[in-house]
C-alpha cells in the first residue's frame, strides 16, 4: 500500500493559514498568517513562497493568478485554494497533533503547557 | 502605507525574478513593504529561495536539463581526449574538464528557471550567460578553451535537436502568451510590441553575428595570404555574416509605429506582419544560403575521415532545424495577420 507522505511542520503551518484564509489566500496573507500561527518565531516570505510551490507540485493546494490591483502596484495576486488531498493530509497531522498532546498531557497532567509556560 | 517602486527599479528586479514569480512576487513586495529599504531588503531575502524554488520546479517538470548534461559530458570527454590525448592519463586534468561542464550544467538549470512560464522552454539570454561562463570557467581552470567551447556548442544543438520537436507545443504557448490580445482598442500597444520583438530578435542575432565576425577576423589576420585554403573560409564567412546582417537590418529591420488614427495604425501592423511573414518564409535564402559557403570551405579545408562528415551531418540537420522553426514562425504570423485583417472593416469609417 502507498504511503501518503506527511507534510513537515511548516508545510502544516502553510496548509492552516490556506484553509483558514479561504478565499482570501495569496501570497502576503498567508505570509501573514503564518506569522501569527507561528509567533514568537518569525517565518520569511521567501520560505512562504518555497512551500507553496512545493505544495502545488505536491497536489495540496492550486493556484491562479487573480486581477492586478492598485495597491499592489497594478500587479496581480496568486491565490491559492486547498484541494481535497491537501485537507486530508492536514487532518491526518492534525490528528497526529492531538494525540501527541493527550499523550504528554497523560504523562505531564492536564495543565502540562500553562505549567510550563 | 504600501511602498511602489520607482517603475525603473522594478523593471530591474522584475528581470531578476524567473518569469513565473515575477508577478505576484512584485505585488505581493509592493504591498507589504513600507519603505524602499524594506522593499529592496525584502526582494533581496525572496529572491534565491524564490529562483531555487523556480529551479527545483522546472527540473521536475523535464526540461531537459539532465539530457544536457549527459550530452556536454560525453562531448567534453571527446574533446578533452582530441585536444589533451595523453596528458588525460593525470587524474586531476580531468578536474579541468568537470569545470565547464559544472558551470554550463548549472547556467542550463538556471536558463530553464528563467524559462517562460508554464512551459518548458529555456531562457535564450540564460543560455548565452552559461555558455559565457562555462567558457571563462575553462579559461580559469586551464582547460583548452576552444575544444571546451566547441564541445558544448555541439551539445547544445544535438540537444536542440532531440527536444525541439517535444517542446513545439510550448513554444508556441510561449509566443501567444507573449502577445496582448488584438482589438481595436490594444491596436497601437499590439503594433509596438510586436516592433519592440523584431528590435530584440535583431539585436541578439547582431550580437551573435558580430562576435562571429570577430572571430573570423581575427582568424583572417593569422593566417597566410599565399594559402586560399587558409584564408578562404575567414572571408567567406565575413562575407555571409555581413550578409546576414545587411538583410536582418535593411530588409527585416524594426520600424516606428506611425501616428495616426486606428485604421492607419492597423493598416501599418498588417503591412508590417506580412513583411515578417516573407522574411522568415525566405530565411534558407538570406539567413542560410550566405553562411553555408564559409562553413563547408572551413570543414572540407580541414577535412577529416570521421569528424569531418559528421560535422556536415551535424550543419545539414542544424540548417534545417532553423528552417523548419522559421517556417512555423511564418505559419503563426499568418494567423496573426489574418486577426488583424479581421478587424478591418470595424475599423473602417462608414462612408
Amino acid at each position: 500500500m502507498a504511503r501518503r507522505e506527511v507534510p513537515g511542520q511548516f508545510e502544516q503551518i502553510v496548509l492552516t493559514a490556506v484553509l483558514t484564509l479561504g478565499s482570501d489566500a495569496y501570497g502576503v496573507s498567508i505570509f501573514r498568517r503564518a506569522q501569527e500561527l507561528v509567533a514568537p518565531r518569525t517565518v520569511s516570505l521567501g520560505a512562504v513562497y518555497v512551500t507553496l510551490d512545493r505544495m502545488e507540485d505536491k497536489g495540496y493546494v492550486t493556484s491562479w493568478l487573480s486581477d492586478p490591483t492598485p495597491e499592489r502596484g497594478g500587479r496581480a495576486k496568486r491565490r491559492y485554494k486547498l484541494q481535497s488531498s491537501g485537507e486530508a493530509a492536514l487532518q491526518e497531522s492534525a490528528a497526529t497533533a492531538r494525540r501527541m498532546w493527550d499523550a504528554i498531557a497523560g504523562a505531564l497532567g492536564p495543565d502540562w503547557l500553562t505549567a510550563r509556560n | 502605507m504600501p511602498h511602489h517602486p520607482s517603475r525603473r527599479l522594478e523593471t530591474i528586479l522584475a528581470a531578476l525574478l524567473p518569469p513565473a514569480s515575477r508577478e505576484h512576487v512584485l505585488g505581493d513586495l509592493a504591498e507589504c513593504a513600507e519603505s524602499a529599504g524594506q522593499y529592496l531588503g525584502v526582494f533581496i531575502a525572496v529572491l534565491p529561495k524564490v529562483v531555487l524554488s523556480e529551479t527545483r520546479r522546472k527540473l521536475r517538470a523535464g526540461t531537459g536539463v539532465a539530457l544536457m548534461a549527459g550530452l556536454a559530458a560525453v562531448a567534453l570527454v571527446v574533446a578533452a581526449l582530441a585536444t589533451r590525448g595523453s596528458s588525460m592519463a593525470i587524474p586531476g586534468e580531468w578536474l579541468r574538464w568537470a569545470a565547464p561542464w559544472a558551470v554550463w550544467v548549472a547556467g542550463c538549470a538556471l536558463a530553464a528557471a528563467y524559462g517562460p512560464a508554464g512551459t518548458r522552454l529555456w531562457s535564450g539570454w540564460g543560455v548565452l550567460a552559461a555558455l559565457l561562463a562555462s567558457i571563462g570557467a575553462a579559461a580559469l581552470a586551464g582547460a583548452h578553451v576552444r575544444g571546451a567551447a566547441a564541445a558544448i556548442v555541439l551539445a547544445t544543438i544535438a540537444h536542440m535537436a532531440i527536444t525541439l520537436p517535444r517542446v513545439r507545443g510550448d513554444i508556441t504557448r510561449a509566443m501567444h502568451a507573449a502577445t496582448p490580445p488584438l482589438t481595436l482598442d490594444t491596436v497601437r500597444d499590439r503594433a509596438q510590441h510586436f516592433q519592440r520583438m523584431i528590435w530584440w530578435r535583431n539585436a541578439r542575432e547582431s550580437v551573435a553575428a558580430i562576435f562571429l565576425l570577430g572571430v573570423n577576423a581575427f582568424t583572417l589576420t593569422t593566417t597566410s595570404p599565399d594559402s586560399p585554403a587558409a584564408w578562404a573560409p575567414p572571408v567567406l564567412g565575413l562575407v555571409g555574416l555581413s550578409c546576414v546582417l545587411y538583410a536582418l537590418h535593411v530588409k527585416a529591420g524594426s520600424r516606428r509605429v506611425p501616428d495616426g488614427d486606428t485604421l492607419a495604425i492597423l493598416r501599418f501592423h498588417q503591412a508590417e506582419i506580412a513583411r515578417q511573414r516573407d522574411m522568415l518564409r525566405l530565411v534558407p535564402l538570406w539567413y542560410l544560403l550566405p553562411l553555408a559557403p564559409g562553413l563547408l570551405a572551413a570543414t572540407i579545408v580541414q577535412w577529416h575521415p570521421v569528424s569531418s562528415p559528421l560535422s556536415l551531418a551535424f550543419m545539414a540537420a542544424l540548417f534545417y532545424g532553423i528552417a523548419r522553426l522559421n517556417m512555423a514562425g511564418a505559419r503563426w504570423l499568418d494567423g496573426q495577420l489574418a486577426t488583424a485583417q479581421a478587424l478591418e472593416p470595424v475599423a473602417t469609417p462608414e462612408p
